[in-house]
């Protein structure tokens, strides 16, 4: 366990810095004011995307029923940023497919760059996923809070 | 199986920090190194103030954690310190307590570690921060931090300088 967790914090993947989501959420209102909305979007999936794919640290699984249990576990502890522990349901409608639907944690209400948070959430999940099973994933934001749906919901798929 | 190994480690190092900010989001420190620059470019001396009073916001909700509340200040720092650590906003290195001024040291702090080289300090954010927590004691000192030195412009630590007025 020790060499695992000093592994870790040895890795420069694993650079990183924990911060209250107001604060994340602040600071990209003021990336969009200055870049705008559409830079910030990529900037965020690639960089969410980065998180994502570090979490794996070249590790492989391939089995369904396995990548589904350990989605489940992080969401639970909060691993995945934007997504709210107590109320995201995954399901796996088929092997290329994976549905995430429940309550981002941004508060949708006040924050003035909410497509680009989205996007920072789809790129963790596509980083992670295509980074645990070495192939292509791509993700999206089908239904959203903060144009009326009364859920967020994040598709990820496979790249045929 | 190896893999869940691996995930279970991880969990417990992750477990450990957010039982402080549990709505906390983990960040990569090259991401906030590229929106720290991208805002400089764009706003220049603006981005310092955005970050230095996002520092103190951040200070802020730290703050309402009951353990904070009625502090003296030489606690309170010493509180601080521990929390940003788990937090990984610096690498503390030393703290010296005179009459009229308190100096900090960090080996880096999550703005400077990976920041490319300037001829100015970079930490405001930290020092927003160090700022907020130094005028929430008990005793009420009005403080002022001050970033004296700074790894991003080449100097071999980060200093904050806290003057009571």
């Amino acid at each position: 366990m020790s060499s695992v967790n000093s592994k870790l914090k040895k890795s420069k993947e694993y650079d990183i810095v924990l911060l209250p989501n107001k604060i994340i959420s602040l600071l990209n209102d003021e990336l969009v004011r200055s870049i705008g909305e559409s830079a910030t979007s990529e900037l965020n999936y690639e960089q969410g995307k980065k998180v994502g794919e570090s979490m794996v640290q070249g590790y492989v699984e391939n089995n369904f029923k396995n990548i589904e249990k350990y989605l489940k576990k992080l969401i639970i502890i909060g691993y995945f940023s934007g997504v709210n522990t107590k109320s995201t349901e995954i399901r796996m409608p088929s092997k290329n497919k994976i549905v995430f639907t429940g309550k981002s944690l941004f508060d949708s209400k006040n924050l003035k760059s909410y497509s680009s948070n989205n996007s920072y959430i789809i790129g963790e999940l596509v980083g992670f996923i295509s980074s645990l099973t070495k192939s292509e994933w791509k993700g999206r934001c089908s239904r959203s809070i903060s144009k009326g749906d009364t859920v967020d919901e994040y598709i990820i798929e496979a790249v045929k | 199986m190896e893999f869940e190994v691996f995930l279970n480690n991880s969990i417990d190092l992750l477990e450990k920090n957010h039982k402080f900010f549990p709505n906390s989001r983990i960040m990569r420190v090259e991401t906030f190194n590229l929106i720290q620059e991208t805002l400089e470019k764009y706003t220049g001396k603006a981005a310092l103030l955005l970050l230095s009073r996002l520092g103190e916001l951040n200070a802020e909700i730290m703050l309402k954690g009951k353990k904070f509340v009625n502090m003296k200040l030489k606690d309170l720092l010493s509180e601080s310190i521990k929390f940003g650590s788990n937090h990984k906003w610096f690498d503390f290195d030393s703290i010296s307590y005179g009459e009229e001024e308190i100096i900090m040291k960090f080996k880096s702090t999550f703005e400077s570690k990976n920041h490319s080289r300037v001829n100015r300090s970079v930490c405001s954010f930290v020092e927003g921060l160090i700022n907020k927590i130094s005028n929430s004691s008990k005793e009420k000192h009005i403080c002022v931090c001050e970033e004296t030195r700074c790894l991003a412009k080449g100097d071999e630590f980060c200093e904050f300088k806290i003057k009571k007025i």
